[in-house]
């Protein structure tokens, strides 16, 4: 059963996807489905022995190409709708046992490049409106696979978070006449109490309004709406910055960091985002080294986020910890 | 609207799958030894997937 659910009250799509209830879970890492197959072994997901970067379609997807027709019907105050769209899985490395941080920079570069294909491929498509690229890493953000991996969901509409960060960036636009993003940035530049990490190109910065204790931004200082624009100097010095990032995040309580990452950037409904500055956020969940944070009441119920922490703090740790420059990044981990 | 494809330097292999989903292979010079022809972009081979993920 797979359809789009209407929200009445918050205006916005749910979806229902009942199939995915049977998706593997935490399989043993002998029978890790994103491995490659191995003569005589049992097959996986990939049927090659061995590959660099691989995205397949999900097995068990949110979204389809050629979803079923709804079950249910709707009604006039929560109509539904089909769940059409694509969701991806999209495997790191052949190496069961890496993650990001502890690929080498090159690598890092090369997924960028698979993004950058995916975000133009799945967005040229007439149903999808809106690319969204993410990565769920440890289990206390709920990932169900070890492998490194990361997903990409191509939406048949522009998902609410990103619908209201687009009307804010056209709103500072219209009244001010620069980006807001570009102005966020030149901001956090000046102040440096924040910046984590700074790159020639990207910035790494707990974003003052931070939500999360270890909450961070990676943002181009150029004013860049998607992924597609980022040049092969921009992807080196992207996964720079990002390996720092993660090697500090490793490093801070000297666990394997898990987060949510994600790309923010510009929909691709065939409209023009002139005002819009894609970036990275990422949410790890831990709030000290043995204590998570949840969404709990006020942030689930209310939508209000509440930080026990500063951002200028959290800034201030993340900054002290791990590599420090290029040569401490290159032999990091 | 998507601009014109950005500038690449991968190779890139798609191949179908028996279940109708698809596979993308990306090879990269620095990355492992090609298995791949380069820049061959669409294969018709079905292959069998099994296990499945997330």
């Amino acid at each position: 059963m797979s359809e789009l659910r209407w929200h009445p009250f918050l205006e916005e799509w749910v979806i229902t996807a009942t199939h995915r209830q049977d998706r593997t879970f935490l399989p043993p890492a002998d029978y890790c489905p994103l491995c490659a197959t191995k003569e005589g072994g049992f097959p996986t997901e990939v049927p090659k022995e061995e590959y660099d970067i691989v995205v397949f379609e999900n097995k068990f997807p949110s979204l389809q190409k050629n979803p079923p027709p709804p079950e249910v019907l709707g009604t006039k105050i929560s109509p539904v709708s089909l769940a059409q769209g694509i969701c991806e899985v999209v495997v790191y490395s052949s190496d069961h046992n890496s993650s990001m941080v502890k690929m080498p920079i090159k690598k890092i570069e090369n997924l960028i490049q698979v993004w950058q294909d995916r975000y133009i491929e799945l967005g040229s498509k007439d149903f999808v409106k809106y690319v969204y690229i993410f990565e769920n890493k440890g289990e206390a953000v709920g990932v169900t696979l070890h492998h490194p991996h990361g997903q990409i969901y191509a939406f048949p509409f522009i998902p609410p978070i990103l619908e209201k960060e687009l009307s804010a960036s056209h709103k500072y636009y219209q009244e001010n006449k620069t980006c807001l993003f570009c102005d966020v940035i030149e901001e956090e530049l000046q102040d440096t109490k924040r910046i984590v990490f700074e790159g020639e190109k990207f910035v790494a910065f707990v974003p003052f309004f931070a939500r999360y204790p270890y909450e961070v931004y990676i943002a181009p200082k150029r004013h860049i709406a998607s992924m597609e624009e980022l040049t092969a100097d921009d992807r080196s010095d992207l996964a720079l910055v990002m390996k720092a990032l993660l090697s500090k995040y490793d490093a801070l309580f000297d666990l394997s960091f898990p987060y949510i990452m994600l790309v923010h950037q510009a929909p691709t409904d065939g409209e023009s985002y002139p005002d819009y500055h894609m970036h990275f956020e990422f949410y790890p969940p831990h709030r000290t080294a043995t204590k998570l944070k949840y969404l709990a009441g006020c942030e689930a119920g209310a939508g209000t986020y509440i930080n026990d922490t500063l951002a200028e703090e959290k800034a201030a740790e993340l900054r002290a910890i791990g590599p420090k420059c290029i040569e401490e990044i290159m032999s990091a981990v | 609207m998507l601009k014109d494809a950005v500038t690449i330097d991968f190779f890139k292999e798609v191949v179908n799958m028996e279940d109708g989903r698809y596979i993308v292979f990306y090879e990269f010079p620095s990355g492992k030894s090609s298995i791949y022809s380069p820049n061959k972009e669409e294969t018709n081979a079905i292959m069998q997937p099994e296990r499945s993920g997330n």
